[in-house]
C-alpha cells in the first residue's frame, strides 16, 4: 500500500503530461453468432473508452476482414512511425486464443497471430507506456513472454495456456471502463488497476454464483497500475479556461499533500490522522466544487 | 495429520487393538475357530486371544489364519490371508463371504458387496452371502436390500454353504444365516419405528436360535432397545446378556443407536457411555458417542472420544470425517444473541458461522431466529430452557458429516435438540435454495422435539416444520411439488400409521419428498379442521408408549383409520377434485407453454401458461407457469401483465430470486415503494451475499425515511467487502446522517474520502457537516 501511494505521489508531482493516448483494438474471429455479439459489444465499449480519453483519431480498430495478419502488421508499422516514447498506448486483442502446449495463437482471418508475432508487434513500438490486454482463452500462455520485466503492463484472461474455455473476463473488463462502481477512488477515471480488479472480481462472482469451478483466472503484470488511466467516466474534456487550469494546479498540490499524509499515517494517531485529513478534504472539496461550478457555467454559456 | 480423502480406506499396517470380531452365526465352520469364538462370545477375552494365537501357530489353512488375525485385531493380515484362501480355493463361496464380512467390519461396503456378489455367482443360494449383501445395502437404506434378504427369510435357499448342511457339524449352518437375516429384519423394522414388527421378528428368531448353541446376545440387545425406548429404566435382557458375556458392550450400544435414530441424543450418549464402561475396546461405540456428544454441543468431550477412537481404529471414516469437521469448526465465529445475556440467564441464540459469512448471515439469521423463537414459544407452549445453537455451513459435505458422520447425503438441515445444523446459501448456489425457510423449518423441530421430550414421530415433527414454512415462514405459501399430486393421483399416500416409513425406508424414488408434503398437509388439515391448538395438543399427546394411533385417538377422539378417511376427504375437497383429476391436462398445458417459450412464440406461451394457472393457481415451484407467463408478457411489452404475474407468483410463495429482484425493481419504478422493499427484503433469505441487493434495498429504505433498516443493509454491504468500498462507506455515512449521528457520519465520511478524495457526494456531505449554515 505504501509503495502504491509513493508511486501515486510521484505521478502527481510530475509535470502534467501532454502526451497522446492511442487505443488499438483488434477483434478476432468469433466462431459463432453468440461470440460475435459478445466481441462486438466489447469492441464498442473499448472504443468508447479510448475515444473518451483522447479523441476519435486515436482509436485504431481492425475487425472482420480487415483484421488479417498483414493488416495488423501494417497498422503497427504505422504506429511505430507515429508514436513518441512518451505517448501512451492500450492494445486490446478481443477474441479467442488457443494453445497446443507449445504455441499460443490469436484467432484472426487467415494466418493466426502467434506469441512471437505479438511480441514483435509491441516490441517495435517506441512507447514506454504500453498496456497490452489479451482477455481471451489460453492467453495466460503469453504472460511470461510479453511482460518485459514490468516495463509494460500485460493483462491476460487466463492463468496459463491450458485454460482453454471461452472467457468472461473480456466482457467484464470492457464494461469496467464505463462502470462507476469500478471507479474505486471516484476520480472519474478508470485505471488499469481498477478495471482489472473489477473484472477479476466479477469473474469470480460469476463462477461462484453458477456453482461451477472457475475455468479462467485473469492475470496482470507491470507497474504503476493505479496511475495508468484507460477511461474517463465523464468523457473527453478540454480544459482551456485559465481559471480551471489554475484550480487544477491547486488541486494537484492538495492531492500531493493528502498522499503525503496517507504515507505518514502510521506515525499518527487515528484521531490526529482523521483531523488532518478532514482539513485537507474540506479544502479539496471546495476546490472541486469551484471546478464543478465553472465547468457548468462554461457548459451552460450560450 | 489426518488423510484428506477418507474413502476408500486401505487396510494399512496399523493394529487397531483387539476389538471384538462380529458374531458370525456359524458362517465359519472350522471347529478350532468356533472353539475360540465361543470363549470370545462368553467374554473370556484373555482365553480367547490365547486360543486365536494358538491357531495362528498351528493352522495351515489360510482361511483359519485370516479368522485368527481378524479376531486378534489385525485386519490387514486377515485381508492377506483371505486373499490367499481365495487364491487356493477360487470356487469356495464361504471364503468370499467371510472376506466380505471383514470388509463390512472395516467400513468398506462397496468391496464387501462385490465379494458377496461373487459368492452368489458361485452359489446363487448361499444364504450368508445373501444376508451380507442385504446388510450392506440396508446401511445405505437401499430397497434392493430386500431382494437379497427375502429368499433367506422365506427359506428359499437350500443351504448356507456349498457343503451340504448335513455334512456340517451340528447341521445348523442354514439356521445361522436365517438368524442373521431375521436380526437384520428386526433392526430395519425398529429403525422404521415399527415396534410390533420388531417384536414379531425377534420372537421368530428366538425360536430359531433356541435349541442351538448359537449366541443370542444380539437378540437380547434388540429386545433391550425396545424396552428402553418404551421408557423402561432397565431391561431384563441387559442382565441376561451380561450374565452370558459381562463385556458385551453392544447390550447398551444397540439401544443407544435406536435412541439416536429417534432423536433422543442425550439418552443415547448415556447408553454409549455405559457400553464403553464395560467394553472399553468398543471403538465403534466410542465414535458414535463422540458424534452424539457433538449433537449435544459438548465439543470438547466429543473430540476426546473421537481422538481416542481414531488412535485405536483409524479405519472408521466417521471418526476421521468428524475430527476434520471439528478442525473446520475451530475456524468458525461464534455469535450470541443477545451478545451479553442478563445475569444468571443464557443467550437466546448462539450461531456458529463461517468467519467470511458471519457478518451477512448473523444479521438476518439472528432476526429470523429470534422472531421464530418468540412465535414458536407461544404457539407450542414451550419456553426454551437452553440456548438454541445454530451452525451454518458453507460446505455442504461438512454439514452432512456434522449430521451423520459421513458425506454424501442430500439434506439441507438437521436438528438434534437445542442444536441444529444447516447449509448456508454458499453450499447451494442453485437458485431454489431458500436458507431462511430451512432455518425456520429446523427451528420448528427444536420445539417439537423438546416439547415431546424427543418422542414425537418423524412424520409429525416434519409435518409441523413444513406447516410452519407454509403458514408462518419467511415466504408463506403452500408449495406442493408435482410429485405429491402424482402420488395422490396414483393413490400412493401412506396411512398415517405408516407415514414414518415413507421417510426412513422409501419404496419409490420421490417418496421422501412426497412424505414431507403429506405430513405438512396432515398438519394443515388439522389446523383447518380442528384449529391450530389441536395441532399443539397432538404434539403433547406423544409420549414413550404413545405412538401415532394412540395420540390421534387421544387428541381427536377417533381412530387412525377414521382420521385417514377425514384427511382423504380434505384432500379430495382441496386438491383431488380440482387438480389431481386434471393433472395430465395441467402438465400438458405447462409443457405446451414451455415448448412455445423455447420457440420464442410468446403469445402461445402466455396462452398455455394461463391455462396451467387456471387449473392450478397455487403452483409456485421453480417451474411455475407464473414465471413463464411473466417472461412471455415481458417479451410482448405488456409490463402490466408481467408485473401482475410476478406479483401473484410472489404472493403464492414463489421465491425464484431473479424473478423477485425483477418484481422489486418494477414495483419501485411504479412508485410502490413499500411493496418493492418487502419483496427485496424477502430476498435476503435467499441471497444474503448479493451486494447489489443490499445496496438497492438500503437506498430504498433511506428514501422511505427508514434509516435504521437502511443502515443495517449498508453495514452488511460493507462487510461483504465490495469492490466499490468508497461507495459503501458513503452509504453508511448517509444512513448515520439520517439518524442524526454527526460523529458516526464524520467517521464514515472521512473513511470514504480516504479512499476516494474526489468523491463529490461525500465532499458535499463533508462540507454540509463541517461548515456552519449561513442565513
Amino acid at each position: 500500500m505504501r509503495r502504491l501511494l509513493l508511486l501515486l505521489l510521484l505521478t502527481i508531482c510530475a509535470a502534467p503530461s501532454r502526451a497522446e493516448f492511442h487505443g488499438v483494438i483488434i477483434e478476432g474471429l468469433p466462431g459463432n453468432q453468440e461470440y460475435a455479439e459478445q466481441f462486438r459489444a466489447q469492441t464498442e465499449a473499448l472504443q468508447a473508452a479510448v475515444q473518451g480519453m483522447g479523441g476519435k483519431g486515436r482509436v485504431h480498430l481492425l475487425r472482420e476482414g480487415q483484421a488479417g495478419k498483414a493488416d495488423v502488421q501494417k497498422l503497427f508499422e504505422g504506429l511505430a512511425q507515429r508514436l513518441k516514447p512518451g505517448d501512451r498506448i492500450a492494445i486490446y486483442l478481443v477474441g479467442h486464443g488457443s494453445y497446443d502446449g507449445f504455441e499460443y495463437k490469436f484467432n484472426i482471418p487467415g494466418p493466426d497471430l502467434n506469441g512471437v508475432d505479438i511480441a514483435a508487434l509491441v516490441n517495435g513500438l517506441p512507447s514506454r507506456k504500453l498496456v497490452l490486454a489479451i482477455p481471451g482463452s489460453a492467453s495466460g500462455a503469453l504472460l511470461e513472454l510479453l511482460k518485459d520485466d514490468g516495463r509494460r503492463i500485460v493483462i491476460t484472461g487466463t492463468r496459463s495456456g491450458s485454460e482453454r474455455n471461452a472467457t468472461r473476463f473480456g466482457g467484464f473488463f470492457a464494461a469496467a471502463l464505463a462502470e462507476p462502481a469500478a471507479d474505486v477512488n471516484k476520480d472519474e477515471a478508470i485505471s488499469v488497476k481498477e478495471a482489472f480488479e473489477y473484472a477479476e472480481r466479477r469473474v469470480a462472482d460469476y463462477y461462484e454464483t453458477e456453482g461451477s469451478l472457475a475455468t479462467e483466472h485473469p492475470q496482470i503484470a507491470g507497474d504503476d497500475l493505479a496511475a495508468y488511466h484507460l477511461a474517463r467516466l465523464g468523457g473527453e474534456r478540454t480544459e482551456d479556461d485559465p481559471r480551471i487550469a489554475g484550480l487544477l494546479q491547486q488541486r494537484e498540490a492538495l492531492d500531493g499533500k493528502i498522499l503525503q499524509l496517507q504515507l505518514n499515517r502510521e506515525d499518527l494517531g487515528e484521531e490526529d490522522y482523521f483531523t488532518r485529513l478532514q482539513d485537507l478534504m474540506i479544502d479539496l472539496a471546495e476546490i472541486d466544487g469551484e471546478i464543478e461550478r465553472l465547468r457548468k457555467d462554461i457548459q451552460d454559456a450560450p | 495429520m489426518r488423510p484428506d480423502r477418507l474413502v476408500p480406506i486401505l487396510l494399512v499396517t496399523l493394529s487397531w487393538g483387539a476389538a471384538a470380531r462380529p458374531l458370525h452365526y456359524d458362517a465359519v465352520q472350522e471347529p478350532a475357530v468356533v472353539a475360540c469364538d465361543k470363549q470370545s462370545w462368553r467374554g473370556q477375552r484373555e482365553e480367547a486371544m490365547a486360543c486365536y494365537r494358538q491357531l495362528q501357530q498351528r493352522s495351515t489353512d489360510p482361511a483359519v489364519q485370516a479368522e485368527a488375525a481378524w479376531a486378534l485385531g489385525d485386519p490387514r493380515e486377515a485381508n492377506r490371508w483371505f486373499q490367499e484362501a481365495a487364491r487356493q480355493r477360487p470356487e469356495d463361496p464361504d471364503v468370499r463371504v467371510r472376506w466380505g464380512d471383514l470388509y463390512t467390519d472395516t467400513y468398506q461396503n462397496e468391496e464387501a458387496l462385490k465379494l458377496y456378489r461373487e459368492a452368489l455367482n458361485l452359489d446363487p443360494k448361499h444364504s450368508y452371502a445373501g444376508v451380507g449383501a442385504a446388510r450392506v445395502l440396508a446401511e445405505g437404506f437401499l430397497t434392493e436390500s430386500w431382494q437379497y434378504l427375502r429368499p433367506v427369510l422365506e427359506d428359499e435357499h437350500s443351504h448356507g454353504h456349498t457343503v451340504a448342511d448335513e455334512a456340517h457339524a451340528g447341521g445348523h449352518s442354514h439356521r445361522g444365516a436365517r438368524i442373521q437375516g431375521f436380526l437384520l429384519q428386526a433392526w430395519m423394522a425398529l429403525e422404521s419405528g415399527d415396534r410390533k414388527e420388531t417384536l414379531h421378528v425377534l420372537d421368530s428368531v428366538t425360536t430359531l436360535a433356541e435349541g442351538s448353541d448359537l449366541p443370542q446376545l444380539e437378540i437380547y440387545a434388540l429386545r433391550a432397545a425396545l424396552d428402553l425406548l418404551d421408557g423402561a429404566e432397565d431391561s431384563p435382557w441387559i442382565g441376561k446378556a451380561l450374565a452370558e458375556n459381562p463385556g458385551y458392550g453392544d447390550i447398551y450400544a444397540t439401544p443407544a443407536h435406536f435412541f439416536w435414530i429417534n432423536h433422543r441424543y442425550r439418552e443415547s450418549v448415556a447408553l454409549y457411555e455405559k457400553a464403553l464402561a464395560i467394553d472399553p475396546e468398543n471403538r465403534k461405540a466410542e465414535v458414535d458417542l463422540g458424534i452424539n456428544l457433538l449433537r449435544d454441543n459438548r465439543l470438547t468431550e466429543a473430540r476426546r472420544h473421537l481422538e481416542a477412537a481414531y488412535a485405536a481404529d483409524p479405519f472408521n471414516p466417521k471418526s476421521v470425517n468428524t475430527l476434520r469437521l471439528l478442525d473446520t469448526l475451530e475456524g468458525f465465529a461464534t455469535v450470541t444473541v443477545p451478545e451479553k445475556p442478563a445475569p444468571g440467564g443464557f443467550p437466546r441464540l448462539a450461531f456458529r458461522l463461517d468467519k467470511k459469512e458471519s457478518p451477512a448471515l448473523r444479521a438476518y439469521a439472528g432476526e429470523l431466529a429470534s422472531r421464530g423463537i418468540e412465535q414458536f414459544a407461544k404457539r407450542y407452549r414451550l419456553q426454551p430452557k437452553e440456548t438454541v445453537v445454530i451452525e451454518i455451513y458453507p460446505n455442504h459435505e461438512d454439514f452432512v458429516v456434522r449430521t451423520v458422520g459421513m458425506p454424501g447425503l442430500g439434506i439441507l438441515g438437521a436438528t438434534f435438540g437445542y442444536l441444529f445444523a444447516m447449509d448456508s446459501p454458499t453450499a447451494h448456489p442453485e437458485p431454489d435454495y431458500h436458507w431462511g425457510t430451512t432455518l425456520w423449518h429446523e427451528l420448528a423441530h427444536v420445539f417439537t422435539l423438546e416439547a415431546s421430550r424427543h418422542t414425537v414421530p418423524r412424520w409429525f415433527s416434519e409435518g409441523v416444520s413444513v406447516y410452519e414454512e407454509w403458514r408462518h415462514g419467511p415466504i408463506p405459501g403452500i408449495r406442493i411439488p408435482i410429485e405429491t399430486f402424482q402420488a395422490m393421483a396414483e393413490d400412493k399416500l401412506l396411512p398415517i400409521e405408516e407415514l414414518d416409513g415413507g421417510f426412513i425406508r422409501p419404496s419409490y424414488d420421490s417418496q421422501v419428498q412426497v412424505s414431507y408434503t403429506q405430513a405438512g398437509l396432515v398438519c394443515e388439515f388439522i389446523a383447518r379442521e380442528f384449529g391450530e391448538e389441536k395441532l399443539v395438543d397432538l404434539l403433547y399427546a406423544f409420549d414413550y408408549k404413545v405412538a401415532t394411533p394412540e395420540a390421534i385417538e387421544k387428541t381427536f377422539g377417533m381412530n387412525a383409520g377414521e382420521f385417514d378417511r377425514r384427511f382423504g376427504d380434505f384432500l379430495d375437497r382441496e386438491y383431488r377434485n380440482a387438480l389431481v383429476f386434471k393433472l395430465d391436462l395441467w402438465k400438458k398445458a405447462l409443457a405446451m407453454a414451455g415448448e412455445a417459450f423455447e420457440k420464442s412464440d410468446w403469445e402461445t406461451a402466455s396462452e398455455y401458461a394461463r391455462k396451467a394457472i387456471e387449473i392450478h393457481p397455487d403452483y409456485a415451484e421453480g417451474d411455475s407457469p407464473y414465471l413463464l407467463l411473466a417472461r412471455a408478457e415481458s417479451e410482448q411489452d405488456d409490463a402490466q401483465a408481467q408485473y401482475e404475474a410476478l406479483q401473484t407468483y410472489f404472493r403464492k410463495g414463489g421465491y425464484a430470486p431473479e424473478a423477485l429482484a425483477q418484481l422489486a425493481e418494477m414495483a419501485h419504478a411504479r412508485g410502490e415503494k413499500a411493496e418493492a422493499i418487502r419483496v427485496m427484503q424477502s430476498l435476503n433469505y435467499a441471497r444474503p451475499f448479493d451486494e447489489q441487493l443490499h445496496s438497492r434495498l438500503g437506498d430504498w429504505l433511506l428514501e422511505q425515511d427508514r434509516p435504521r433498516e437502511a443502515l443495517a443493509e449498508f453495514e452488511v454491504l460493507l462487510a461483504l467487502e465490495p469492490h466499490d468500498r468508497a461507495a459503501a462507506l458513503f452509504k453508511v455515512a448517509s444512513a448515520w446522517q439520517a439518524l442524526g449521528d454527526a460523529a458516526k457520519t464524520r467517521q464514515y465520511l472521512l473513511r470514504t474520502l480516504d479512499i476516494a478524495p474526489h468523491f463529490r457526494p461525500a465532499q458535499k456531505l463533508l462540507l454540509e457537516l463541517t461548515q456552519p449554515k449561513t442565513e
